[in-house]
C-alpha cells in the first residue's frame, strides 16, 4: 500500500480519536481531518479516476465506521474530489493556495452536506446553524492541512507518495 | 479506425437526472428507514473501531494518568469532609432500608415493569465521539454480544445522556440527547412537591446548554431546580432516569402551554464511561 493510503487511513482513525478530546459544544475545533487529507493528497494521483475511486471508498468507510449513513459521505467526498480537481487546475501548488483551497472546500462541504441533510432528512434549514458549522470547522482543519504540507511538501515529492 | 461515440446532450441530461434521483432516493431511504446494520456494515465497523481502539488505548492511558493525578489531589481534600459526613451515614442507611422496603411493596402493588431499578446494567467505555455538527453520537465498546439492543437507554453517573442507535457485534453507537434529530421524543416528568408535571423533551439549545420541555398544560408553578426524570411511558426508557433540573419556565405566545428550560444533569463533556440499561428497548 502506498504512503498516501496510509496517510488517509491514519487521518480517518485520528479523526475519531481527536473527537474524544474536543468539547462537544465546540465552536472552533470541529475535525474534518479525512476531508483535509483528501484535498491535500490530490497532486499525488496521476490518474484522476483512481483519485475519485479513493474519495468514494474512504467516504463509505467514514460512513460505515462513524456515521452509519451509508453512501452519504461517499457521495459528498466524491463531489468534493471533483471540485478539488478543478481548483488545483486554477491554483499553483503552494501553502497559501492549499490553505485557500481547503477553506473554500470546507465551506462547500458544509453547504452541500447540510443542504442534502435538509433535503433527505428531518432537519430544518437554519442559516445560523450552517454558519456555525462552517466557522467551527475552519481553524483546526487549516492547522492540519498546514501540518501535512510541512511534513510532506508536495513540490519535492510530486507523484512519489 | 474505431472512434468513441459521444453521447448527445439530451441523454447526458437524462442520465444526470436518473443519477441524482437514485442518489437522493437512497439517501432518503437511509435517513428515514429504521434499518439495522447489515453483516458487512457490522464487520467493517467492528474492524475499523478495533483499529481505532488499539491506537486510542495508549493515548487514553496517558490522558487518564494525568487526570488521575489531578483527581488524587482533590480526593485528599474531599476525604476530610467525607470523614465528618460519615458520622451521619448510619442514620441515613436505616432510613434508606425503610424506604427501599416501602418502594418494593409499592412496586409490587402497581406491577411496574420498567422501573430503573429493575434494569440490567452494562458498563462500557466510550471509544469514539462523533462531535460533527449534525451527528452528536458516541461509540461504545459493547455491542449486541453484550445484549445491547437498539433503543436502550445510555446513562452516566449523573443521568441520562442518550440511547443506542445502532449496534454491531462488539460496538454500539449511541445518539446523544444533544443531537439535532432525536428519533424518540422523550417523555419526562417534573417533580413539583408531591405532584408530577408531564411533558416532552423536544429540543437542545447548544449555545445555552439547555433542553426544552414542551406540551405542559398544567398551570402549576414549577420552581427552579425541580428534578426532571423520565416517565417510562412509551417503553422507550425506564422511569426515574434523571435528565436535568429546571432552569426557567416560559409561556407560549397564546399563554396556553408552558415551555420549561432545563439544565442537563449529565455533563456531556465527561462521557468516557457510560452504562447501558438493557431493558425497556424499543424497535
Amino acid at each position: 500500500m502506498k504512503i498516501r493510503y496510509y496517510l488517509l487511513t491514519i487521518s480517518l482513525i485520528i479523526e475519531g480519536i481527536i473527537s474524544n478530546f474536543i468539547s462537544i459544544q465546540t465552536k472552533l475545533w470541529s475535525p474534518l481531518l479525512l476531508l483535509m487529507t483528501i484535498i491535500f493528497i490530490y497532486p499525488y494521483f496521476k490518474n484522476d479516476k483512481k483519485y475519485y475511486k479513493m474519495c468514494l471508498i474512504y467516504g463509505i468507510l467514514y460512513d460505515l465506521i462513524y456515521t452509519n449513513t451509508l453512501v452519504f459521505h461517499g457521495f459528498l467526498f466524491l463531489l468534493i474530489g471533483y471540485i478539488v480537481h478543478y481548483l488545483y487546475k486554477l491554483f499553483s501548488l503552494n501553502i497559501i493556495n492549499i490553505i485557500t483551497t481547503s477553506l473554500i472546500l470546507v465551506i462547500i462541504y458544509r453547504i452541500l452536506g447540510y443542504s442534502l441533510l435538509c433535503l433527505v432528512s428531518s432537519y430544518n434549514f437554519s442559516w445560523i446553524t450552517l454558519l456555525n458549522s462552517i466557522t467551527s470547522s475552519l481553524l483546526l482543519n487549516v492547522i492540519y492541512i498546514t501540518f501535512l504540507y510541512i511534513i510532506i511538501n508536495p513540490k519535492y515529492h510530486y507523484y512519489k507518495l | 479506425m474505431h472512434r468513441k461515440r459521444k453521447l448527445e446532450p439530451r441523454y447526458i441530461v437524462i442520465l444526470l437526472l436518473v443519477g441524482i434521483t437514485v442518489i437522493l432516493g437512497s439517501l432518503f431511504y437511509i435517513f428515514h428507514e429504521n434499518r439495522s446494520l447489515t453483516i458487512i456494515e457490522k464487520g467493517v465497523k467492528d474492524i475499523g473501531l478495533f483499529l481505532e481502539g488499539v491506537i486510542y488505548t495508549p493515548v487514553r492511558w496517558v490522558s487518564e494518568t494525568i487526570e488521575v493525578t489531578k483527581e488524587r489531589q482533590e480526593i485528599n481534600k474531599e476525604y476530610d469532609q467525607l470523614k465528618r459526613k460519615s458520622l451521619e451515614y448510619d442514620l441515613l442507611e436505616a432510613k434508606y432500608n425503610e424506604l427501599d422496603k416501602e418502594f418494593k411493596e409499592i412496586t409490587d402493588l402497581m406491577e411496574l415493569n420498567s422501573t430503573m431499578s429493575e434494569g440490567t446494567y452494562v458498563n462500557a467505555t466510550t471509544i469514539n465521539r462523533n462531535i460533527d455538527y449534525w451527528y452528536q453520537t458516541i461509540t461504545i465498546d459493547k455491542g449486541s454480544k453484550s445484549d445491547i439492543k437498539k433503543g436502550n437507554a445510555v446513562i452516566n453517573s449523573k443521568g441520562l445522556i442518550g440511547y443506542v442507535d445502532t449496534t454491531s457485534n462488539y460496538y454500539s453507537t449511541a445518539k446523544l440527547l444533544t443531537s439535532e434529530n432525536l428519533n424518540h421524543k422523550i417523555s419526562v416528568k417534573i417533580e413539583v412537591g408531591e405532584l408530577f408535571v408531564y411533558g416532552l423533551l423536544t429540543y437542545y439549545d447548544k449555545d445555552k446548554n439547555i433542553f426544552m420541555i414542551e406540551g405542559i398544560s398544567e398551570n402549576t408553578g414549577i420552581p427552579k431546580g425541580s428534578v426532571v426524570t423520565t416517565t417510562g411511558l412509551g417503553n422507550t426508557f425506564p422511569s426515574g432516569l434523571v435528565v436535568g433540573y429546571v432552569e426557567s419556565t416560559l409561556m407560549d405566545n397564546f399563554e396556553l402551554a408552558k415551555t420549561v428550560n432545563i439544565k442537563p444533569a449529565a455533563n456531556f463533556e465527561d462521557i468516557s464511561y457510560v452504562t447501558v440499561i438493557t431493558k425497556g428497548d424499543v424497535e
